[in-house]
């Protein structure tokens, strides 16, 4: 059920501007390994294998990709919680990129970039009730206390529809719906500017699934928040994104607006990906295609080898000696694919 | 070793017939009434989904369908026959030449499902020789085969893999050919995919879906998604609270349910043209099934139907001619 604090939709309070908020270029992170012998140069684990993206103000990007892909890497680089191994993260015009990450925390951008964990159960302290959660980052990064705490953790409650009556609640005396929003009205208690949103619904039931997705998107647009939506539930990111990343193997195999994406993708993987989602009364299961096999290794890949070759039912000799570079699909499109998609190659 | 004669008759229709099933837990906290009168049939070669949010008793139901039920569970009404044998009734000695060889399951967390401590090959042994006819020396290879058969690439070498050394997806795979390595006549799958991807989903299912239809194998397929349960089962069950609210085709399911809350549910559901606006949450949340006063329809509270009729004890069963039935005072 909405409350009513959250059903009236405003205008966005921010006005979009030219220049996005995040802008990620050449991002990596490498782990080493250890040498199988001692001579030998370290091998490297490439997870993320350098990406570039960007978010405009009051825009919510999807990331999918399935486990492994580096996502998790990924976000994590973001919002400053492991230190990138090359590349830079722009945030607001400032590369944060650099920060250390050890340090990052008693930075004041720390309150600009909050997340929503994936479970509302595992995120947050058994030991603490609802008010102390929300409370926790206001007394941390905004030096609240006393009447102005509480008046703020209150307007926070209102804001994601709890009621004030289970702030005192521990999380074990909680719904998972109510926990989702508690998770919730603590990432934004620091009023952030972007938030990562890992999996946010996938603990949920879909009766309450819902509700929750109608109050991330009615909060972006009250509070001009640019949303990271990371999921592997295609049929939710489609719903509340307005352009997706699709990841495979430490790379962004194919960038676009969230209708063209789901329509038309060009990329292969995009494709099979797209064909193994059940729809409720819409059987898949003939036009799948399948991706044979398991990804490839991420340790000292091929820079030559397009990632998804061996499991792409286009793969050509070409697949193998050349690394495709993104090319522009037009409409905001970008795929990194030798052999793209055709649109008319879908309605076959 | 010699097999014990099966008391169960592969012929029997139906295959599986639960009838007025009621179970609850006696828990600290006071009894659990997490089955309801629950009635459904299984005939050989038929897939069903148990579609429901997380405590309408899909697993318990499971459970018991497998006679492995809590120690805290009590039966307090009801029957389930499979294939001529009551379950509820049986043997323990009975019941376990019946798991295994003549009913299987697939669980949710296949790397917890597995032991950590033995290789694969061995645990698929194992079955084979405490069901199955083989001699010692035949088990180990006819274990390949069956990791061959839910296509484990290089299963002669897997075979010696510890769970920890594979993927989710090949645990899950593992699983698949524990369960199906006597070729049972009824196979549960308890979410048999959720925590894997959603590419190696679609495979486990497809292979799943394929090896049932080649044994002609009857399949209840646990699932709070009902996109999965929509591609993949014939028919589908709706439960709500330890209630059985729908059980219809899939097809009219979706067409036209019948059930307000299959409605609701269906309406919640993201598919692959919905809109964020026109979705709609199921108001209210389930009933706490330790009450003493639950109302005979325990959804009643959530309905927008609701009237003084829906009081009505027991809650009127429309039967309708394919097996379908709907539990409602006030059907759509």
């Amino acid at each position: 059920m909405r409350s009513p604090a959250v059903t009236a939709a405003p205008e966005p309070l921010v006005e979009p501007l030219v220049e996005p908020l995040v802008e990620v270029v050449g991002l990596r992170k490498l782990y080493a390994l250890g040498s199988q012998t001692w001579r030998a140069a370290p091998s490297h684990l490439h997870a993320v294998a350098g990406v570039d993206f960007a978010i405009a103000r009051g825009e919510t990007v999807g990331l999918v990709g399935e486990s492994g892909c580096g996502k998790s890497t990924l976000v994590r680089m973001l919002t400053r919680l492991i230190d990138p191994t090359g590349g830079s993260i722009r945030f607001d015009g400032k590369e944060i990129g650099s920060m250390p990450a050890r340090s990052f925390g008693r930075r004041p951008e720390r309150a600009q970039i909050q997340t929503v964990f994936q479970d509302a159960t595992d995120s947050l302290n058994p030991r603490y009730t609802a008010f102390r959660a929300i409370a926790d980052p206001l007394r941390r990064l905004r030096r609240l206390s006393g009447k102005a705490l509480r008046a703020r953790v209150g307007e926070l409650a209102q804001l994601t529809g709890l009621p004030s009556e289970l702030l005192g609640r521990f999380p074990h005396q909680l719904s998972g719906g109510q926990k989702a929003r508690v998770g919730i009205a603590r990432a934004i208690a620091v009023e952030p500017r972007l938030l990562v949103l890992d999996e946010p619904t996938s603990a949920l039931d879909v009766s309450v699934q819902v509700v929750i997705l109608q109050l991330l998107d009615d909060l972006k647009r009250r509070l001009g928040l640019s949303y990271l939506f990371v999921s592997h539930d295609l049929n939710v990111v489609r719903l509340i994104c307005d352009r997706i990343l699709v990841m495979y193997l430490g790379r962004i195999v194919e960038s676009g607006p969230a209708e063209v994406i789901f329509n038309a993708p060009a990329h292969p993987y995009t494709r099979a990906l797209l064909s193994a989602v059940p729809t409720p009364g819409v059987s898949s299961r003939d036009t799948r295609i399948p991706l044979p096999g398991d990804p490839r290794s991420p340790i000292d890949p091929d820079p030559n080898t397009c990632p998804l070759y061996g499991r792409c039912f286009r793969s050509a000799p070409r697949c193998s000696t050349e690394m495709p570079s993104p090319r522009n699909m037009g409409g905001g499109q970008t795929v990194s694919c030798h052999f793209p998609l055709a649109l008319q190659g879908l309605m076959t | 070793m010699s097999v014990v004669p099966s008391k169960v008759d592969r012929g029997a229709v139906p295959l599986l017939r639960v009838e007025d099933l009621s179970i609850e837990f006696r828990t600290r906290n006071g009894t659990v009434r997490a089955l309801d009168r629950l009635s459904l049939t299984l005939r050989r070669g038929e897939t069903m989904a148990l579609v429901g949010e997380s405590g309408s008793g899909k697993s318990v139901t499971a459970y018991a369908v497998m006679g492995i039920n809590d120690p805290a569970a009590r039966v307090t009404g009801g029957s389930i026959v499979f294939g001529g044998l009551d379950v509820l009734a049986a043997e323990p000695k009975v019941l376990d030449e019946v798991r295994g060889r003549e009913v299987a399951i697939i669980f949710q967390n296949p790397r917890a499902a597995l032991n950590p401590i033995r290789p694969v090959g061995r645990q698929i042994a194992d079955i084979l020789l405490r069901h199955g006819n083989v001699t010692a020396a035949q088990a180990p290879e006819r274990a390949v085969e069956m990791l061959a058969t839910v296509r484990i690439p290089d299963p002669k070498r897997r075979a010696a893999s510890y769970p920890f050394e594979l993927s989710g997806g090949m645990c899950q795979r593992v699983m698949i050919a524990l369960a199906l390595a006597c070729e049972p006549a009824l196979l549960i799958a308890d979410e048999p995919t959720t925590g894997l991807d959603i590419t190696t989903q679609a495979v486990i299912m497809d292979l799943i879906a394929e090896l049932a239809a080649a044994h002609h194998m009857a399949t209840l397929l646990i699932t709070h998604d009902l996109g999965l349960a929509s591609e993949y089962c014939d028919t589908i069950a709706v439960m709500h609270a330890g209630q059985v609210v729908e059980i219809a085709p899939t097809a009219r399911l979706f067409g036209e349910p019948r059930h307000p809350y299959t409605a609701k549910l269906i309406a919640a559901t993201p598919g692959s043209r919905t809109r964020l606006e026109t979705l709609a949450s199921v108001p209210g949340s389930l009933p706490d099934l330790r009450r003493d006063d639950l109302p005979a329809c325990r959804y009643s509270a959530r309905c927008e139907r609701y009237d003084d009729r829906c009081a009505a004890t027991p809650v009127p069963h429309h039967v309708f001619g394919d097996g379908a039935f709907v539990a409602c005072a006030h059907p759509l």
